[in-house]
């Protein structure tokens, strides 16, 4: 029995239902304020939003294994900070770059230790080194952001203009990482192994997933992009702001879920998280253009997120339902 | 004689407190033992031992409450608006912890009616009532225009300070619930099982709203006894008091996969975690490197717990 109309998948679907709200923030913004639709405006967005963008691939990743990684605010803000240090100590100031690296993969190692090895949930452990990586950074510099003439030269990367000086360098770099996370998610095991231990750890480990090698490379994946996106921070800013990470985990959570990441595991997209930071980025933005105070801000996030998380929830459960419909249809038709 | 697992716990933790009080001592041998200060660290650990009482329930259901220090700044900017709006004091009280209940209860009831993850529906919560507090203070405190009498929940009494006298009385009342209620017994129940609770007739989603409800009571009340307190009503207030009262239920044995836990053991947890919040302070270190040390405590904390699961089986 075929089924009538288009058959797509629900996340195909869900995401041409992202896209389709995108749209509709768009012409609502443009039609409120005439400056909204300008490409100095959106490339602002784009700018802005690196961050997020690139952590909300790695993020989506562990939540869709059935993880979660509360820690990437914390790790945002020592990365930048440690980054300023040692460019401040005389490192060079793209060499600098690997050895915070190097410390995304320790406290991805550090998170995944603490969940897996010593058996605490991934909430927990991850809310242990948020706190930690957060009080570190600073600790580190004493919460004054580190300003000094050393670090001014990554500033470039944000000041880069292509194409005329139209399109910012930060535009590339968003499509890398997102073409990056597509292709590790569609084309090499890691997105396949995510679903199928998100969906259920112990037949993960039962069909010969080594699961704790596979919690490594993903928490790693999304402390090392949480390090690089603390580096980002401190191009744009041109200073190593300890406090660039504040809130950082809702957003990208929000954005994930928003773009039909499941929060239980097993089921969503990178291509849906994407989106999602998209969403909301410039959801965020046309509130600024409008003049919102930045605490409504807060609350009308905290309601999407009810909102995207109730949507999410209801629309699986009607899919199991009509799963289960379809099965005693087919049973009935048989019989 | 064999100790159960609560006992060895509750044993351990009262040990690892006498052993930090012995060295808060011998730190600042006349400033830690001064009245002055003792009365200091009951009093900021009332606040705790308030809503922790809450918290320890919602993690023995297995569930989790990130949103108790939003709840608590919205309740304290609340109770100082309306007291400023000029209702009168106690009624402004009875308002805002009535708008912190109805967090707590919406919270639960998504979370329990809809089988989704609390920390994400909390952490909702968290921003929610975070930013009305914001907002109904303008991103800053509220002191002027409110009436004389606003700090009379958090007057001291015969020497006393009400504080402590509220946190003594709410954590007997939470031990009467835990040992002597079907109520409780229920919530052991959903923590240990979600299913087999469900299927022996247990309303989960009365209990659990029920739960999260009584939590956001306690956490507004907090924040109206702080702006009580201070007399003045603070948006700011409250930062992290979430892992306060989560390292607090957790070091007394509260497992956080839920199912089990004690509210005696919570007070235990909680004045490790006043104390040495106290040293720290007294040994000069900042806000933001207590962190460091919390975010290890309550690791070590939750290492402790499995260890002692392990080796106990009663």
């Amino acid at each position: 029995m075929k089924q009538k109309g288009l058959n797509l998948s629900r996340s195909v679907r869900q995401n041409i239902v992202l896209l389709a709200l995108i749209l509709v923030e768009m012409v609502l913004f443009t039609i409120m304020n005439g400056r909204f639709l300008t490409l100095y405006n959106l490339m602002n967005i784009v700018r802005q939003n690196v961050p997020n963008v690139i952590i909300a691939g790695a993020m989506a990743l562990v939540i869709i294994s059935g993880a979660i990684d509360l820690s990437v605010g914390g790790v945002m803000a020592l990365s930048a900070v440690v980054y300023g240090k040692l460019c401040v100590w005389g490192v060079n100031s793209w060499l600098a770059i690997v050895p915070v690296l190097v410390l995304g993969v320790f406290i991805g190692w550090v998170n995944k230790f603490i969940s897996e090895t010593l058996g605490i949930p991934a909430i927990m452990a991850t809310l242990a080194t948020w706190l930690a990586s957060a009080g570190l950074a600073l600790t580190l510099c004493q919460a004054i952001p580190i300003s000094d003439p050393e670090v001014k030269p990554i500033t470039v990367l944000n000041a880069t203009k292509l194409f005329g000086g139209k399109i910012p360098l930060a535009l590339f770099i968003s499509v890398f990482f997102v073409a990056v996370f597509l292709f590790l998610e569609k084309r090499t095991l890691l997105g396949k192994y995510a679903v199928s231990i998100g969906g259920n750890a112990n037949a993960a480990i039962f069909s010969g997933i080594n699961v704790r090698r596979m919690r490594l490379i993903y928490f790693s994946m999304c402390s090392v992009m949480a390090c690089l996106a603390g580096i980002w921070q401190v191009a744009r800013l041109g200073s190593a702001d300890p406090k660039i990470g504040t809130g950082m985990e809702f957003s990208v959570l929000s954005a994930c879920i928003l773009g039909g990441v499941n929060i239980k595991g097993g089921e969503g997209s990178v291509l849906g998280a994407v989106i999602g930071v998209y969403l909301l980025a410039i959801l965020t933005n046309g509130m600024q253009m409008m003049n919102i105070d930045d605490f409504y801000q807060q609350v009308v996030i905290g309601i999407v997120l009810l909102g995207a998380v109730l949507i999410n929830q209801l629309g699986s459960m009607y899919a199991a339902r009509k799963a289960l419909l379809t099965v005693g249809k087919k049973a009935a038709g048989n019989a | 004689m064999k100790l159960t697992a609560d006992g060895l716990q509750n044993l351990t933790i009262l040990g690892i407190f006498i052993v930090i009080c012995v060295v808060g001592f011998l730190l600042e041998p006349s400033l830690f033992i001064s009245s002055a200060n003792i009365s200091n660290i009951l009093v900021s650990t009332s606040s705790t031992i308030i809503t922790a009482s809450g918290v320890t329930l919602v993690l023995i259901t297995g569930n989790l409450d990130l949103s108790v220090g939003g709840v608590g700044a919205m309740a304290g900017v609340l109770f100082g608006l309306f007291a400023k709006a000029g209702v009168p004091m106690g009624l402004s009280a009875v308002l805002a912890v009535l708008c912190g209940m109805l967090c707590g209860f919406l919270s639960g009831l998504i979370i329990s009616a809809l089988n989704l993850p609390s920390f994400i529906i909390s952490l909702a919560f968290k921003y929610i009532a975070g930013g009305i507090a914001l907002i109904g203070a303008g991103g800053a405190i509220i002191s002027a225009g409110l009436p004389g009498n606003i700090g009379h929940l958090g007057r001291v009494v015969l020497g006393i300070p009400l504080p402590i006298v509220y946190a003594i009385v709410i954590f007997l009342i939470f031990m009467f619930i835990q040992n002597k209620t079907v109520f409780a017994s229920q919530c052991y129940a959903i923590g240990s099982n979600m299913g087999a609770a469900k299927l022996s007739g247990i309303g989960t989603v009365r209990v659990v709203s029920t739960v999260f409800m009584l939590t956001g009571i306690l956490a507004a009340f907090t924040g109206v006894v702080i702006t009580a307190r201070f007399s003045v009503a603070d948006s700011g207030v409250l930062p992290g008091f979430e892992n306060d009262c989560i390292i607090a239920a957790v070091l007394g044995g509260t497992d956080i996969n839920g199912g089990r836990g004690t509210v005696f053991g919570m007070i235990i947890g909680a004045l490790i975690v006043g104390v040495l919040t106290n040293i720290m302070n007294m040994l000069g270190l900042r806000i933001y490197t207590q962190n460091v040390v919390k975010g290890v405590v309550l690791v070590l904390a939750i290492v402790l717990n499995n260890t002692i699961r392990k080796k106990v089986k009663v």
